[in-house]
């Protein structure tokens, strides 16, 4: 069975792709899928750290694409998951250093080693942002609910249909439910009004987040993580089974200790 | 030379009385727009200022209770050309500068039975069946608005073509029957033959006729009852809007009701506009997004929303069959009877002409608050130009005879 090639973009920065990317990865990887994650934006290459294996880059994309290395050797194994792999991208080249016809190329092997590829993308619609969409076979729009976010994945989405012909699919990230409820602050149909595609899945705001892309490790492996059980949601909903929207509220404290009793 | 001269003015003129399309205010653009573009019955029930049947019948209406003698004299459509001509200088001048000719809708989507009545009759460019009975007293004594509404037996069937001549509609309490234009004859035998068609399903049931404005006679009536009695009904009630109708029933015993709307009502409710039914649609099916920009020379429908981002500029008018959020500009070319109308508008910015302005927001530092009042007021809503300003009105506030028709 040939891969599935599914490209994380979102128009606007700072929304959350390169960490919805790695905490997919190793959901789906722990599910026992084959994933490769492939970090697609050449010259500010994140994804390695955020999944901690920065240290152990000997080769990246652009080797792959200008032949200097066989793809498989480009692949660093994760540890935590074996069935995970991340192809880095490069820190000292450019995203025109690479055609989308070569990111075809890339993926038409990868798609024979794994069952998943990821493909981080980077901010804007540019060159890279070209070179990402290309290959892709499914689109995930990462989105927070403010203004600014908003308005650039609509952006994004009208030219994925208009240039790409493509359906993409929606993660909400850092929804604040306590926010939304109250009024404040958009909530998922507010949201949902605006863009108009299929839901994916809802990240709700951790601040621990922060703290794992900080240190390389990310959120699905801590088992206590709000957040961490909304990305597993999503990989099993990218892998097409039906799990029903979380609760948002973070369980309280009688909440967690009925939970310790159950567990 | 007269006859032809005349026959031209009588068309002009029956465009006047087809004038329905010519917007005297923004809800009637709004009407007439969705009427043209919705090829629904219903439609034309709401929009009071249509004649319902042509003219040919309407004259007799209008000149007066003529005795049942003269009248079928016009529904044989005989070319009455010499009494025509005598009508025609009255006519040219009751024509008011600001009529243009009408030019047909494409392609009117026939009834079922295609074979529609009166179907000739709309090619003739000239209404040669118009005779008024008796002119002069006529035309001398009624106001000039009424005799515009008078002469329109080619041109209200073409702008009404799109409906169904006869509807037949099943409801609780029986059938309802509306009868349209064309000729008796016709409308008589397809009746005739569409009840027959479902005989078994309306047997029994109770009719609610609606006959319009057509005048009927006595034996007309008799027809229409002796046809229902055949195939298995019963004439309940005949509701019209002509006198002459309203009174054969009376004399035959029926059940009737005489409604208000007749030729004079809706002559005075229409008028001078630009011409507003040969311009085009562009129809825009699909959600327009951030970035993307819409501009049309014609009137733009979009069937969808309009993002935040996203801009529709229209020469004409901008309708939204959905949200819009982004930025809309009616009339971008000067006309100040342009309108903007969406399902609920919540938009960026407005503009109509040279006018701009947005919705005003209250002053409030939080968003949220602002989505959540929204949400209330979420009635479809119409922008126009009162003089210099933009007036933005709830859909049902802004009709004729609405809540704002009072305010103002």
């Amino acid at each position: 069975m040939a891969g599935v090639v599914i490209t994380i973009t979102s128009g606007k920065g700072g929304v959350g792709k390169t960490t919805t990317v790695a905490n997919l990865a190793s959901a789906l990887a722990l599910a026992g899928k084959r994933v490769i994650a492939v970090d697609g934006d050449i010259g500010l290459r994140n994804l390695d750290l955020v999944m901690g294996l920065e240290n152990r880059i000997m080769y990246d994309l652009v080797d792959v694409v200008e032949q200097r290395c066989p793809l498989p050797q480009a692949l660093i194994r994760d540890q935590r998951a074996p069935s995970l792999h991340l192809l880095p991208a490069a820190q000292t080249r450019d995203k025109a250093d690479v055609r989308p016809d070569q990111m075809q190329a890339i993926c038409r092997e990868l798609r024979q080693m794994a069952d998943y590829i990821l493909i981080d993308s980077p901010a804007g619609i540019e060159h890279g942002f070209h070179n990402v969409v290309a290959p892709a076979d499914r689109i995930l729009i990462i989105t927070t609910s403010d203004v600014s976010a908003l308005r650039d994945a609509d952006k994004v989405i009208y030219l994925l249909e208009r240039d790409w012909k493509r359906q993409p699919g929606l993660v909400v990230n850092r929804y604040n439910s306590v926010l939304a409820r109250a009024g404040e602050m958009r909530g998922i149909d507010d949201i949902l009004d605006i863009l108009s595609i299929d839901l994916l899945g809802v990240v709700p705001e951790d601040k621990d987040i922060v703290l794992t892309t900080d240190r390389g490790v990310p959120a699905v492996f801590n088992k206590r993580m709000h957040a961490a059980q909304a990305y597993r949601n999503i990989a099993q909903r990218i892998m097409g089974n039906n799990v029903p929207l979380m609760d948002f509220r973070k369980p309280g404290f009688f909440k967690r200790l009925t939970n310790r009793f159950s567990r | 030379m007269a006859a032809t001269d005349g026959g031209e003015k009588m068309n002009r003129n029956g465009d006047k009385s087809g004038g329905f399309y010519k917007n005297n205010g923004p809800a009637d653009a709004v009407r007439s727009k969705i009427a043209a573009l919705l090829d629904d019955v219903t439609v034309t029930d709401r929009a009071p200022v249509i004649p319902a049947t042509p003219a040919i019948t309407d004259n007799s209406s209008t000149i007066g209770n003529t005795n049942g003698v003269e009248t079928p004299r016009t529904f044989k459509a005989e070319p009455l050309i010499s009494e025509q001509q005598t009508k025609a200088p009255t006519e040219n001048s009751a024509v008011p500068s600001g009529a243009v000719a009408s030019t047909p809708p494409s392609a009117p989507p026939l009834p079922p039975s295609s074979s529609l009545p009166g179907a000739s009759l709309w090619d003739t460019p000239v209404p040669n069946i118009t005779a008024p009975v008796k002119p002069p007293q006529a035309l001398a004594t009624a106001p000039l608005t009424s005799q515009t509404g008078v002469t329109s037996p080619v041109d209200s069937a073409r702008n009404q073509n799109s409906n169904q001549v006869i509807s037949i509609k099943g409801r609780t309490d029986g059938v309802a029957i509306e009868i349209g234009k064309g000729q008796w004859a016709d409308l008589l035998s397809e009746l005739e033959i569409r009840l027959t068609e479902a005989s078994d399903f309306f047997r029994g049931g109770r009719v609610a006729l609606d006959l319009g404005a057509r005048p009927l006679l006595e034996e007309e009536l008799t027809q229409v009852h002796d046809l229902l009695q055949k195939v298995g009904l019963k004439l309940g009630i005949v509701r019209t809007k002509s006198q002459r109708t309203f009174q054969a029933a009376l004399n035959l015993g029926l059940s009737t009701r005489l409604e208000p709307g007749g030729d004079a009502e809706s002559a005075a409710a229409q008028g001078a506009g630009s011409n507003r039914e040969t311009e085009q649609h562009f129809v825009y099916r699909g959600n327009l997004r951030s970035g993307q920009v819409l501009q049309k020379h014609e009137h733009i429908l979009v069937i969808g929303d309009v993002n935040p981002g996203a801009e529709v500029i229209s020469a004409g008018d901008i309708f939204v069959w959905g949200r819009l959020r982004g930025i809309a500009h009616a009339g971008a070319d000067g006309d100040a009877q342009a309108v903007i109308v969406a399902f609920d508008l919540d938009p960026v910015q407005l503009q109509i002409m040279d006018i701009a302005g947005s919705i005003p927001e209250e002053p409030s530092g939080f968003t949220g608050r602002l989505l959540k009042k929204r949400r209330v007021v979420n009635r479809p809503q119409i922008v126009y130009l009162n003089g210099k300003q933009l007036v933005i009105e709830p859909w049902d506030e802004s009709r004729p005879g609405g809540i704002a028709a009072f305010r103002r």
